[in-house]
């Protein structure tokens, strides 16, 4: 009944500005970039700014690059609006925003060195993280 | 069977249609493992795995702290949690003294980490290098650097393909023991390669 797209392996190279790649994907995900969509396979890179939207009966897995784990149901919309983890300058900021759908974080190193500088952002609020796993969903 | 669990969930979300988010605490499998939910009004804290609360409006405070049952956490989460990625893989090297030959122990680990990177592809793997706390912290971040910088053209001469390669030093920063300044610690001279 699911649907899986058995989806092409781009060994893409990853550049300075991204800040995570997709380990999984079912159906349909797109990024919106700038003012481009894109549709997104396992091994795609993402960035700052970028907008994840998955379809119905589809999901995503990424990997952030302190190792942080994000996975969305189906039409869930997220925002990376900020990853910047400079541990030798110790610069850090995280800054997330899932505006709907259901979501499971799994935080990274960050959650371990700055857990602080770790904002989850919801509709109605804030998730603070100290070294977590943890799932939302927004309806 | 996957219409019918669809349409369990469906009413559950109805009876419970005043609350708009909800955020449970997972099993994060590390000791330290707790979020805070705030919104405007006020914060609950989830420091047990399956708490969790229901929030309505930035306006109001969360709900109060209730818990989940893990059937309840896998049904309702099933999609989110069947995509969520594999935990990174780490390989810890040490070095012999005074040298950039590493130990017998860590020659094997080395050619483990290649094989999950084969494994895990597409990846993306860090080498991060550190040290102990003898030094300044900006030689220590140099030194660190050095060795990761060593590891990662071992890895380069044994052809791995990934997503990216990056070789970081966090000199003194992320110590694996944890010492004051200036201590001599030989477990804090390593190289972490991070498989991602």
């Amino acid at each position: 009944m699911r649907k899986i797209v058995t989806l092409i392996l781009t060994m893409s190279t990853f550049v300075l500005g991204d800040v995570a790649i997709v380990k999984k994907v079912t159906g349909e995900v797109e990024v919106k970039r700038d003012q481009e969509i894109i549709e997104i396979q396992v091994g795609s890179s993402l960035k700052d700014g970028d907008i994840i939207m998955s379809k119905s009966h589809s999901s995503v897995g990424i990997i952030f690059d302190d190792g942080s784990r994000l996975s969305l149901g189906e039409k869930a919309i997220f925002v990376i609006k900020n990853f910047k983890v400079n541990p030798s300058k110790k610069e850090y900021d995280i800054d997330l925003n899932l505006k709907k759908g259901k979501a499971v974080f799994s935080s990274g190193k960050v959650g371990k060195l700055a857990p602080e500088s770790v904002k989850f952002r919801i509709p109605e609020g804030i998730i603070g993280i100290r070294g977590t796993k943890f799932a939302v969903e927004v309806r | 069977m996957n219409y019918r669990v669809f349409f369990i969930i469906l009413v559950v979300l109805f009876c419970m249609g005043c609350s708009k988010t909800t955020v449970v605490l997972l099993d994060s499998e590390k000791s330290q493992n707790s979020v805070l939910v705030s919104t405007k009004k006020g914060n609950s804290k989830l420091d047990s795995v399956g708490k969790f609360v229901d929030l309505k409006d930035k306006e109001k405070a969360p709900s109060r702290v209730k818990r989940m049952s893990q059937e309840k956490i896998k049904s309702r989460f099933a999609k989110a949690l069947a995509a969520s990625p594999e935990a990174p893989l780490k390989y810890i090297l040490y070095f012999q003294p005074n040298s950039t030959a590493l130990t017998e122990a860590s020659e094997k680990s080395l050619l483990d980490a290649i094989a999950s990177i084969a494994e895990r592809s597409p990846c993306m793997v860090d080498i991060i290098g550190h040290t102990d706390t003898v030094g300044s912290s900006e030689l220590n971040i140099k030194v660190s650097l050095k060795r990761a910088n060593h590891i990662k053209s071992v890895l380069e001469g044994k052809g791995v393909e990934v997503v990216s390669l990056t070789a970081k030093g966090y000199g003194e920063e992320d110590l694996q023991v944890k010492t004051a300044d200036n201590v001599d610690e030989a477990k804090n001279r390593n190289v972490e390669i991070f498989i991602k």
